[in-house]
């Protein structure tokens, strides 16, 4: 018994009502309206800058790949040319012979 | 007044219309059929003068050759090869004798060679030149024993101007001014 009183002695002690410190109110309000941290500008800037240069190199790889096709395209056409321009030649020069 | 400005608006669609009349259709699927293998080359415009070039670029083509070059329009070439046994006959190439009779066109040359063994040679060179005389453009037919070439130039390319590609690509020095015959 004894030792319940106590307990309960220190649990009323421990739960009872107590006026709030004179500065609780003034010291909340000032932390509500406390602005915020101010947004990190300088993390916009780098992840736009990322997305720059992304499209850019996007741009350039896709310039290139366009001009290496291109390259390629222009290649076949002059390796017909040239079959052309020596099988025609070829034909030509056979009626010369003939004719000489 | 307006006949002054019609002149060369009538000039001008002509020109397209005698390049349309150099340019011969060449597809001879009968002949194709029996080819063990076909060789096409289609070169005009934007893809002929992306070939030019590189042509002009790769090699040590003088700049008179290479003005040549720039006035081609077009080349077309079918070349069929045959195996053993499979010939083209006269018949074969009816379709493209009958454009060559069109207007414009003459032959210049004419090489027969008959041979018992492997059968008729032959090797035609055809000139399309438009009222004034100006080629337009230019045909060789040329049938083998295992092979039919046929070829289709398109633009001002002087025989003399064919000459001057001797040495190069492969070209031969050419003298065909003295050696036209009639049709």
């Amino acid at each position: 018994m004894t030792i319940d009183r106590e307990l309960e002695n220190e649990l009323r002690a421990a739960l009872r009502r107590q006026p709030p410190p004179r500065d609780l109110t003034p010291g909340v309000l000032a932390a509500v309206c406390r602005p915020g941290p101010r947004p990190r500008r300088w993390v916009a800037v780098l992840a736009a800058a990322c997305v720059l240069l992304a499209v850019v190199a996007g741009m350039a790889q896709w310039r290139e790949q366009a001009a290496r096709r291109q390259e390629a395209a222009a290649r076949a056409d002059a390796r017909q040319l040239v079959f052309a321009l020596r099988l025609t030649a070829a034909d030509l020069g056979r009626v010369q012979r003939h004719l000489h | 007044m307006k006949l002054r400005h019609c002149v060369p608006a009538c000039l001008l669609l002509l020109i397209p219309a005698m390049a349309q009349q150099a340019r011969l259709r060449l597809d001879l699927p009968a002949v194709a059929a029996r080819a063990s293998e076909v060789s096409d080359v289609t070169l005009d415009g934007a893809a002929l003068r992306l070939g030019m070039a590189f042509v002009n670029h790769d090699s040590d083509v003088s700049p008179q050759e290479r003005d040549m070059l720039s006035r081609l329009q077009g080349i077309y070439v079918k070349s069929y090869e045959f195996d053993h046994g499979a010939s083209v006959t006269d018949a074969d190439l009816e379709p493209i004798r009958a454009q060559l009779r069109g207007p414009g066109w003459t032959r210049m040359v004419r090489v027969q060679q008959r041979d018992r063994g492997r059968g008729d040679e032959t090797d035609e060179v055809y000139l399309c030149t438009d009222a004034s005389g100006n080629i337009q453009g230019m045909a060789v037919l040329s049938r083998q024993a295992n092979e039919l070439d046929v070829v289709n130039i398109i633009g001002r390319i002087e025989p003399s101007e064919l000459a001057a590609l001797g040495g190069h690509l492969g070209i031969p020095k050419l003298d065909l001014k003295d050696k036209e015959k009639g049709k």
